[in-house]
């Protein structure tokens, strides 16, 4: 079975060409003989080519996988190949230049509105800053766009996944 | 010596202060919010009270709750850890009232250095440098006549300020009326307090902070430094001791400037000198910290003294275990702050279930944590969830046994610093030891590097073989089940009923 694999915004291509123990895996040009054994849980042994490899592996979502390989975190999207790409589905729902909104990611509290209503704004700019968990955080803009409407005001409690602001 | 010894915080510090206890024969009580009721202190304390909801001004800093849990549960004394009340002079003070012994210094002492003024007032009076810059709060007017003497760059500060908050860096005259604007309503917003006052500011200094034992009977020792100029938004990130950057000529005068200023402030316990030091070596006080300090462990391990222990026989009227001359610093040791924060999202805080748990082992390296597989990280306090700390014979294998245990360490569920401290780690100038206060300001700006290669690849070949001999059910949640009884409470009651 194949797979595309969305990493670090690179797309890569995994094959699962013959299961059992050792599993033959390609990885774009490059196949791995690979023994894949489960211990506890989400976490897995691998042997490869005898290296050996701890592995945990978190289903974040669907195809979305957070893998955890030696201190490091890969989230990492897969999907079959075949399969209706929902990332293209998904492209469609949204829309270019669609409303995005900066969501609280947790209970807080406003601390500094960074633009004001009407004011256009870019990927990777700073639109509000709230305080949680004693450290101050500031919000980003994903995309660029202006600024449709601020919903809260500096001070205000916030309750997590409330919309403070929406950017058009 | 106190037969029990009620314990004013939570998390890691909570669970630190328990093992103390238990060494020593004290029963430890432990105090919870309505969201701490399965955290570990409480699980691992021989008793436990409710004091409030969550948010900790009714809960971890409501000082009648806790007075009558200590009252309740029989305790004689408490110990505050660190935040909180530790540093509160009021509440050391309502301590004092109410027969409880404060495992800290007096409410006099706290108040004499409390504010960062008072205590570099204190500090010139006894012979020891200060930054240079003013020993009061100012008016606006008064702060723009101070800087043209004291000269640009200068930091402006918030005169109750601590971590960082109330607190800017001017280079250019135009920006200063914006910067003290900003201090004084961050200064107020954070401590009720818009009192600000100048320093001049050091660019490329180092943060070295000298650790002292001070008991009631005028015995007063330092225990060497720490170097935790490895801070980001003025926050320690990673500490060590001994520090790359001190020989020893200047530990021995930063020692005894700060037993100087103790004995000037008639301090008592454990207490913390914080000094900036140049480039030619020259120090400069900086503040007091009235308590143990989160990196206390690289102190411990490079010294062998229990400083928890020392805290608790101090404030029994006991002397201090060492002698000035007895202390010696053995090998070096480092500690990275473990935090539920996501390092790659702007670090903001990630709370949540902690549904996977591997903890590092093996020689030279300690873990003092707060969690448990299977337990929440809550909202409503600082996201720090553990301490992993290395000890080597020398700097160099002290960090390479640090990267070893961050490779070992597994924690799921949350997001957290262990992929910044990685990097951190194999920075050629951190192994060089050729740190400042910015350095890792500067670093994060240049953007973290990706993970390598090699285990990119380990992961897609992980992924794929997943998701190929997934049961199409569905996996349950990685809940074990934890061990039914705590073994320490086990070996504690086995020990109480063979005391009894």
């Amino acid at each position: 079975m194949s797979y595309t694999a969305d990493f670090q915004g690179r797309t890569h291509r995994v094959a699962v060409n013959t299961m059992g123990s050792p599993a033959a895996v390609r990885v774009d040009e490059t196949t791995h003989e690979v023994d894949f054994t489960p211990i506890v849980g989400g976490l897995f042994s691998l042997l490869v080519g005898g290296r050996s490899f701890e592995v945990d592996v978190v289903e974040e979502g669907e195809g979305v996988l957070a893998i955890w390989v030696e201190g490091e975190l890969h989230q990492i999207e897969f999907e079959e190949e075949g399969r209706l790409r929902r990332k293209a589905a998904r492209a469609g729902d949204k829309g270019r230049g669609g409303p995005q909104t900066i969501v609280a990611p947790m209970p807080g509290k406003v601390v500094k509105l960074l633009v004001a209503s009407g004011q256009e704004v870019t990927s990777g700019q700073g639109i509000i800053v709230i305080e949680a968990m004693k450290m101050e955080n500031e919000l980003k803009a994903a995309g660029p766009g202006v600024v449709k409407e601020i919903k809260v005001q500096e001070g205000a409690g916030v309750g997590g996944g409330e919309i403070l602001v929406v950017i058009e | 010596m106190f037969n029990k010894i009620l314990i004013a915080n939570r998390g890691e510090i909570a669970v630190r202060v328990i093992r103390a206890c238990r060494e020593m024969g004290i029963a430890a009580v432990a105090i919870y919010s309505e969201a701490d009721r399965t955290a570990l202190h409480v699980r691992l304390a021989d008793e436990a009270y409710l004091i409030g909801p969550p948010p900790s001004a009714q809960s971890y800093l409501n000082v009648d709750r806790i007075i009558e849990a200590a009252k309740t549960a029989g305790a004689k004394a408490i110990h505050p850890g660190y935040g909180f009340l530790s540093e509160n002079p009021e509440f050391a003070l309502r301590c004092e009232q109410e027969r409880l012994v404060f495992i800290g210094p007096s409410s006099q002492a706290i108040r004499a250095m409390g504010g960062k003024t008072a205590g570099r007032s204190l500090a010139a009076k006894a012979g020891v440098p200060v930054v240079p810059g003013t020993t009061r709060e100012l008016s606006d007017q008064e702060v723009l006549q101070a800087v043209k003497e004291i000269g640009l760059p200068v930091v402006i500060k918030a005169i109750a300020g601590g971590g960082g908050k109330g607190m800017r860096i001017v280079s250019t005259e135009a920006d200063l009326a914006g910067a003290i604007r900003a201090a004084r309503s961050e200064a107020s917003s954070s401590f009720g307090n818009p009192a600000v006052y100048v320093e001049r500011y050091l660019g490329g200094a180092r943060h070295i902070e000298m650790q002292i034992l001070a008991d009631g009977k005028g015995h007063v020792v330092y225990l060497g430094e720490r170097e935790c100029s490895l801070q980001r938004r003025h926050q320690k990130v990673v500490e060590e001791s001994p520090s790359p950057f001190v020989d020893a000529d200047l530990r021995s005068r930063m020692g005894e400037a700060a037993v100087k200023l103790a004995k000037a402030a008639a301090y008592t316990n454990a207490g913390t000198m914080e000094f900036l030091v140049d480039s030619g070596r020259n120090f400069y006080f900086l503040e007091l910290n009235a308590r143990l300090q989160v990196e206390h462990p690289v102190t411990e391990m490079v010294t062998g003294l229990d400083l928890v222990k020392e805290q608790i026989r101090i404030a029994a009227g006991e002397p201090i275990s060492v002698r000035q001359d007895d202390i010696r610093l053995r090998g070096h040791a480092i500690e990275c702050r473990i935090y539920a924060e996501d390092p790659f999202n702007n670090f903001m805080p990630s709370p949540g279930k902690i549904h996977t748990l591997r903890n590092p082992s093996g020689p030279g390296v300690r873990v003092d944590s707060g969690i448990y597989e299977g337990c929440e990280v809550p909202i409503y306090y600082d996201p720090i969830v553990s301490k992993l700390v290395a000890w080597g014979r020398d700097r160099d294998e002290a960090i390479r046994r640090m990267r070893r245990a961050l490779a070992e360490y597994v924690i799921l569920g949350v997001k957290t610093s262990i992929p910044f401290h990685r990097r951190i780690l194999s920075d050629p100038q951190v192994l060089a030891g050729e740190i400042h206060t910015q350095f890792l300001e500067s670093w994060l700006a240049k953007g973290m590097a990706e993970a390598k290669g090699n285990l990119a690849e380990i992961a897609l070949v992980a992924g794929a073989l997943y998701l190929h001999t997934k049961k199409p059910s569905g996996r349950g949640s990685a809940g074990q089940g934890g061990p039914a009884e705590s073994p320490w409470k086990l070996a504690a009651r086995q020990e109480a009923v063979r005391r009894r």
